[in-house]
């Protein structure tokens, strides 16, 4: 076995013990990076140099008899718009290609501090808005699994990082779906945590109001490990939660589903024509997996949340994401392109700055909130939300947790956006962010045939509910056993060319 | 028939509040004179990833405000996003109270032109953050003429509280006694140091004429609404509104019509 192989919790315990050096797992995973990069392009910054400094730095601490912390020597992708210093922060955008921030994001701190290696910047859809890392303006990501497909998105270089065995975890951002359907895609752990769980100080702002910082792994425990040290609360961010946060250690050292309620959703069924034969097997491998470990399988009804959820997220998104990319206007920072007026600048500055999807996303959000739309629209939309938001905290009444696919399908072919399917990706993810409750997607199998694609079940909890969810996890590991490393294709052109 | 001209003048008062630092980072308010871009931060430069945090003592200065202007204080604090683009406004929204201020519906009594006292109604109070400034590469500094444009940020991001008045001031000289009764207040109160001439305390005049028959009262005509800036002092203000209404009353006398706009008042040619 291989380093690069070893879950976190592994990684750490023999850093720890001196067993192996936090030099030899990043030296590991580093090969397995650029072992891969030329067919994966999940990468579009390497910081070796950075991280090698960092492993010396663990290293000596271990020599020196003091504890590095809970992460010791464990690598950790960040998706290229979570703030690192010493390397730009892309957002896989034109706009901000050369800027480099001059602070870490408050999770990076917070994992720096634990021990954790930073290897590099993972892929992503420009702006963390696209369902398959094709709207990156760099390269577009493949899925390990199969090289023809996308790894998901908007955090498919993070995904596909991990299932590749760049690293045992990665940090993405989950405003829709983008940090479960990619876990989906790649057949690995991904958790969007409960909105004000987790810190979002420097991390590039898509829509505040759903955005949240969420790990990707390989293993429930990991998932755990890492979740317990980047939810510390955080003065810096005005919206994350103080207080004390459960053990999510513990919820998966001695998991348990006796006495859970598990409900599958009632209003989905009439759209089960929509999602893949092998998704709907996924799902109901995981029900019964439940029942088997003393759970009882409920149903509960979200008709609201099915009905109006889409066009909801659609107009409120767009609305803050044209917000939230105003400030990218040439004046103090990113490209920046010279006019013979202010307006000039600004129009050749967003013109050639942002690509086609972030130009369409900011239209639509600036439509919605002019004059008599924003009534129409935006107010609308946020009294929706909040029916929505009604709707589950009725539906947790009567359940633990609600299973539901993560995503309509497995890995589409890269260059389709899925097609008429996938237009369902968001109605599957996209309710907890509206409701800010905390959602994990797990692998649940692989469909046939020749090349096998990972399948993933998607866990909702009540606000805060993230231990609930760990638990389930980790309680049906025992049976399905945590996500492999996929293995790389034989090396192509550019991989030879390296 | 005789007709008289009753001027109907609202003011919007930005008063700086005597707060350490800005009202979402933690930069000094000490910005007056001090060298360009030396007061900033993350935060009130807007990079991104960096977050607003809320500066209580400027929500505790605004609530002071509010309760002796009889405001009614609202419990919680909501704020909102106003968009617009300008190189002085560092991430392309204010942040402002819009839809719910944190004070509103509020009283201040002044001493009236004929020396009665006047209830003027006060329509709300609301905590915003302030603009940086653009300083012109022309001589006199202004726009026209100039190569260069420069962007200063160190005003960015003070706080400010917007104090707005119903339109029930009737004369320069009411409006003079109102503005200064403000700074009077928040001076007193130590909300505000109330300089005009530094900026931290700057007045917006809305300024309309009505025509009225003097025999019936029956209301003839009204003007357009100018909103006049750029007063730098109490004096500044009686004069530009005294030029402004002249202005209404010639136009409503000869017929002509006037459109609604802003006005920038000239101290030295004293003009708007
Ligand atoms: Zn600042």
């Amino acid at each position: 076995m291989q380093l690069y192989e070893l879950s976190a919790t592994e990684m750490a315990r023999g850093v720890r013990a001196g067993e192996f050096s936090a030099s030899e797992v990043l030296e590991s995973c580093l090969g397995r990076i650029e072992e891969g990069e030329g067919a994966l392009a999940a990468m579009i910054t390497v910081t070796a140099g950075k991280a090698r400094e960092e492993a010396a730095l663990v290293d000596g601490m271990v020599a020196r008899g003091e504890d590095p912390g809970p992460l010791a020597g464990v690598p950790i992708i960040l998706k290229d718009n979570i703030c690192m210093r010493g390397a730009p922060v892309t957002c896989a955008s034109k706009m901000l290609e050369n800027w480099v921030p001059p602070y870490d994001a408050a999770v990076v701190e917070m994992a720096a501090a634990s021990g954790a290696l930073f290897p590099g910047k993972a892929n992503m859809d420009e702006f963390a808005m696209g369902n398959s890392g094709e709207f990156s303006v760099f390269t577009h990501p493949s899925n390990p699994w199969d090289t023809d497909r996308a790894p998901g998105g908007s955090s498919g270089g993070c995904a596909a990082a991990v299932a590749a065995g760049y690293a045992p975890l990665a940090l993405g951002t989950d405003t829709g779906g983008s940090v479960r359907q990619p876990a989906s895609f790649c057949g690995i752990y991904g958790l969007k945590p409960t909105w004000g769980l987790a810190s979002r100080r420097g991390v590039v702002p898509l829509a505040p109001t759903m955005d949240q910082v969420g790990p990707f792994a390989r293993t429930a425990e990991d998932l755990a490990l890492i979740l317990s040290i980047i939810s510390a609360p955080d003065g810096g961010d005005g919206t994350c939660r103080p207080g004390q946060r459960p053990d999510y250690g513990a919820a998966v050292a001695t998991p348990s589903l006796k006495g859970k309620r598990v409900a599958a959703i009632r209003d989905l069924e009439g759209l089960s024509s929509l999602l893949d034969d092998a998704v709907l097997e996924g799902l109901s491998k995981f029900l019964d997996l439940c029942r088997g470990g003393g759970a009882e399988i409920v149903d509960v009804s979200l008709p609201v949340t099915v009905e109006f959820g889409p066009p909801c997220y659609h107009v409120l998104s767009r609305a803050e994401a044209a917000s939230s990319l105003a400030r990218y206007d040439g004046v103090r920072y990113g490209l920046s392109k010279r006019g013979e007026s202010l307006s000039e600048l600004y129009t050749l500055t967003r013109g050639e700055g942002f690509g086609p999807e972030s130009k369409r996303r900011v239209l639509m959000g600036t439509w919605v909130m002019s004059g008599a739309n924003f009534d129409e629209y935006y107010t609308a939309a946020a009294k929706t939300r909040t029916l929505i938001a009604r709707e589950f905290d009725e539906a947790f009444k009567g359940c633990d947790i609600i299973a539901l696919p993560t995503a309509p399908g497995p890995a589409f072919i890269k260059g389709t956006q899925g097609g008429e399917r996938m237009r369902m990706a968001n109605l599957l993810t996209l309710p907890p962010n509206l409701a800010g409750l905390p959602a994990l997607s797990m692998n649940m199998g692989f469909t046939g045939g020749d090349k096998p694609l990972p399948v993933g079940v998607q866990l909702i909890a009540s606000r805060w509910g993230e231990a609930e969810l760990l638990n389930a996890a980790a309680a049906v590991e025992k049976s399905v056993g945590g996500a492999t490393v996929a293995s790389l294709p034989a090396r192509g052109k550019e991989g030879e060319a390296r | 028939m005789t007709v008289r001209y009753v001027p109907v003048i609202g003011l919007e008062i930005h008063v700086q509040l005597a707060t350490e630092s800005k009202l979402f980072c933690r930069c000094s308010a000490d910005y007056f004179g001090k060298a360009p871009n030396a007061h900033i931060c993350p935060g009130c430069m807007g990079l991104p990833g960096a977050m607003p945090i809320l500066n209580g003592r400027a929500a505790e200065l605004a609530v002071r405000a509010g309760i002796a202007l009889s405001c009614k204080i609202r419990d919680r604090l909501y704020f909102d996003r106003k968009h617009y683009f300008y190189a002085d406004l560092s991430k392309a929204y204010q942040i402002s109270q819009d839809g719910r201020p944190v004070a509103e519906g509020g009283l201040l009594k002044i001493r009236s032109d004929d020396g009665t006292l006047k209830p003027v109604r006060i329509t709300r109070l609301h905590l915003e953050e302030d603009a940086g400034k653009l300083v012109h590469s022309a001589a006199d500094g202004r726009l026209e003429g100039a190569e260069n444009s420069y962007a200063d940020y160190n005003r960015g991001g003070m706080a400010l509280a917007e104090i707005v008045s119903e339109p029930d001031l009737s004369s320069p000289g009411e409006a003079r006694e109102y503005a200064a009764r403000i700074r009077q207040l928040v001076r007193y109160l130590a909300v505000s140091d109330g300089d005009m001439e530094k900026g931290s305390l700057r007045v917006d005049a809305n300024v309309s004429v009505k025509q009225v028959d003097a025999d019936t009262g029956e209301v003839l005509a009204w003007s357009a609404r100018a909103e006049v800036k750029n007063m730098n002092s109490l004096r500044a203000l009686e004069r530009a509104l005294e030029y402004e209404i002249r202005r209404h009353r010639e136009a409503l006398a000869s017929g002509e019509r006037l459109e609604r706009e802003t006005r920038h008042w000239n101290e030295a040619e004293g003009v708007t």
